[in-house]
């Protein structure tokens, strides 16, 4: 029956079409999410050599007793920078996500700590609503479509047509039929599924590894769901005694709202209720803190002078200017330290509200779940920026620790410079991350399923204008 | 093979059938003659199992319909007014389509072989049903009902719409089923086919079976002058 049903639905030209274009665009998209990626890494790889490069010069003269090189100040405020490069993660190319509002690389340097994140932007509490053009994007939007081309008159479309009548006389349980026609395209939308997942997997990364295989599972999985979910819906539909025109102006209300304008509204609610914190508030605290950490630092460094007049000439007060220009960069920190806070917390409590309120739209559940199988969501981008952070920190204590204590640097200490390890991705934790969301979706498809179940036990085999007559 | 006793159905305050009693035996063809909304159309969805009567009750070789409709159906075939199967599968596949609905499993051959014995030229059987005339696809449908094996058949205005040599293929098809044994219930408009093809003719009127004859016993003027006579009734 299965196999019969099977042969019915490979000769309808539109799905079939519909498949293709689907592959198509997810096939664009995955090149798309590619080449961005690539660029990407090779803008990265381009300014990783650069600092290398500077840092072993410097090296290089630091043996030679260059005044510069040696100087910790000098390197650390000006000469050497390190660069801190985000590992793109497998699956990255697919869901771009919220990694092209983040810088994929920056160039960090001793000064404080909004300068380290001074690249960053606040994440979009939910991209589902501008829609990046990436395989995320397009399977959430367009798997749907497919689905309401394939289901939207299952029930109505064989009454009106006057097959499932000739069905049932032939010996059919009409709701046996049925269900074995939603099976058989279920599974038929699942398989076209999967198979997009593989094509976007196959364009869209360099190579196959352990990680790959467990993203494909991943997105299959949860792609598999969401068809899950729109079958069920479909079905649902159906079930009722309206004619198949109706049945596809419901479904397509029901995906104008639930792909289009839920996350939206869910958008524009997070982005109100927790507003990003202004970002020219923050640099107005930050110039005021630099000029109060100056004047701060200037008058230490005067009153040293005038406890220490011997010493004002030369090398003494270049390492005195440094010190200050430390502690000055320290104050800075200490004054902007709760105000960045406020922007990761702030952050969070978004993150927080968007997932709360994700679940009322399936759209966003998936998207949700593909960003994180990714590597791509919110939260993994806060880990990055944390990361950034602690190796800020790290990089600063370095040389404030030489500066403060007037130790020259050595050629042994700029190979002792601290290096960033990008945070370590996990796709297995990040599979059990994402299964809340496909158990949930699931769980929406089951219940639709029981009620059409209880439905389609007492389904009329005609249409209700024939009854009479 | 076919009986109705009693038979009714309301909708409401809307009587569309009252009280049908009848009966076709094996190798009988009986034509319900009616205008529209005479109840034709609810006696065969009663005889289906697709509405629940609300008196009285039809039944398929000694099976209540509305009791145990499997067993019922499992003895009829049905050809609607126009049969409309899959158009992208061509005729063979929808026969064997179906064949596999009602649990028969034919090989090509015999596929082929029933939709020869329902008239249908060879060099259709592969074609797309969507490129049938609408003979052609009763055609079909009778081949399924042939597929099938049934007992009792049960047509509605099948001839509706048909050219007159189309028409008249079909209804040496059906008279050649009942021939073979099959009993035949058919929702028809048309007096002429009624006459010339059944048994048994009966003329039905705001849900009420007004009259019956025998085929055999009346000619084509008296039968016309006696539906003519039932529809001015006031």
């Amino acid at each position: 029956m299965i196999g019969a049903e099977w042969s019915l639905l490979r000769r309808e030209p539109h799905l079939k079409w519909g498949a293709i274009a689907l592959l198509l665009l997810v096939g664009l998209a995955a090149w798309n999410g590619r080449m961005l990626l690539e660029s990407r890494t090779v803008d990265a790889a381009l300014a990783l050599q650069e600092s290398r490069e500077t840092i072993d010069a410097l090296a290089v003269q630091a043996a030679n007793g260059n005044a510069t090189a040696t100087s910790p100040g000098a390197a650390a405020f000006g000469a050497v920078s390190a660069t801190i490069v985000r590992r793109s993660a497998t699956g990255e190319a697919l869901a771009i996500g919220q990694t092209d509002l983040e810088a994929n690389f920056q160039k960090l340097t001793a000064r404080n700590a909004y300068a380290a994140l001074a690249a960053s932007a606040p994440d979009n509490a939910l991209r589902l609503a501008v829609g990046n053009f990436d395989v995320a994007f397009v399977l959430v939007w367009l798997i749907p479509l497919l689905v309401i081309a394939a289901f939207f008159d299952i029930i109505s479309g064989e009454r009106e047509r006057g097959v499932l009548a000739l069905a049932v006389v032939a010996g059919a349980a009409a709701s046996r039929y049925l269900w074995i026609k939603w099976l058989t395209r279920t599974l038929a939308s699942i398989g076209v599924t999967w198979l997009a997942v593989a094509i976007a997997i196959a364009v869209g990364e360099r190579s196959w590894t352990a990680e790959t295989a467990i993203t494909l599972v991943g997105w299959g999985v949860v792609l598999s769901a969401y068809v899950f979910f729109w079958a069920s819906l479909a079905l649902a539909c159906n079930v009722g005694r309206g004619n198949s025109e109706r049945h596809a102006a419901v479904l397509a209300a029901a995906w104008l709202t639930l792909v289009i304008l839920l996350p939206a509204a869910i958008n524009l609610l997070v982005t109100n209720v927790f507003p990003a914190p202004s970002r020219v508030e923050l640099a107005a605290q930050l110039r005021e803190a630099t000029e109060a950490a100056d004047r701060a630092a200037a008058k230490d460094r005067d009153r040293w002078f005038f406890d220490h007049p011997d010493l004002r000439s030369g090398e003494a007060e270049r390492a005195a200017y440094y010190r200050s220009v430390a502690a000055s960069e320290r104050m800075i920190t200490d004054a902007i330290t709760p105000q960045l806070s406020a922007f990761e917390s702030r952050a969070a409590e978004r993150r927080a509200l968007t997932r709360r309120l994700q679940w009322l739209s399936p759209a966003a559940t998936t998207h949700d779940a593909l960003t994180i199988l990714s590597h791509t969501d919110g939260a993994s981008q806060a880990t990055f920026r944390a990361a950034v952070l602690i190796f800020h920190n790290r990089w600063q204590t370095f040389f404030f620790e030489r500066i403060d204590g007037d130790r020259l640097l050595t050629r042994d200490d700029y190979a002792r410079l601290p290096t960033f390890e990008s945070p370590p991705t996990s796709s297995l934790r990040s599979l059990r991350r994402a299964s809340t969301n496909v158990l949930v979706l699931l769980a929406i498809g089951a219940l639709l399923c029981i009620y059409c179940g209880m439905r389609l036990t007492r389904l009329d085999a005609i249409p209700p204008q024939q009854e009479g007559g | 093979m076919i009986e109705a006793k009693g038979l009714s159905k309301s909708y409401g305050s809307v009587h569309a059938l009252r009280g049908l009693d009848l009966e076709v035996q094996p190798g009988g063809i009986y034509c319900l003659l009616g205008a529209n909304g005479a109840g034709k159309t609810t006696t065969l969805n009663l005889f289906l199992g697709f509405i629940q009567p609300t008196n009285g009750a039809a039944s398929i070789a000694g099976h209540v319909v509305h009791v145990d409709p499997v067993a019922a159906r499992r003895q009829v075939a049905y050809i609607p007014e126009t049969v409309m199967l899959y158009g992208m599968l061509s005729g063979v596949e929808n026969l064997d389509y179906f064949a596999k609905l009602s649990g028969c499993t034919h090989d090509q051959a015999a596929l082929r072989g029933f939709l020869q014995r329902a008239g249908l030229n060879p060099t259709a059987h592969d074609r797309p049903l969507k490129t049938y005339s609408k003979g052609m696809r009763q055609k079909v449908g009778v081949a399924i009902a042939l597929a099938r094996n049934a007992r009792a058949l049960l047509l509605d205005e099948p001839t509706s719409g048909l050219d007159p040599k189309a028409s008249n293929e079909f209804s040496e098809l059906i008279a050649g089923m009942a021939r073979d044994g099959a009993a035949i219930l058919m929702a028809t408009h048309d007096l002429f086919r009624a006459r010339e093809t059944g048994t048994h003719i009966g003329i039905m009127r705001d849900g009420v079976l007004r009259a019956e004859f025998v085929a055999s016993e009346i000619d084509h003027g008296t039968l016309e002058n006696e539906y003519l006579k039932i529809m001015k009734e006031d």
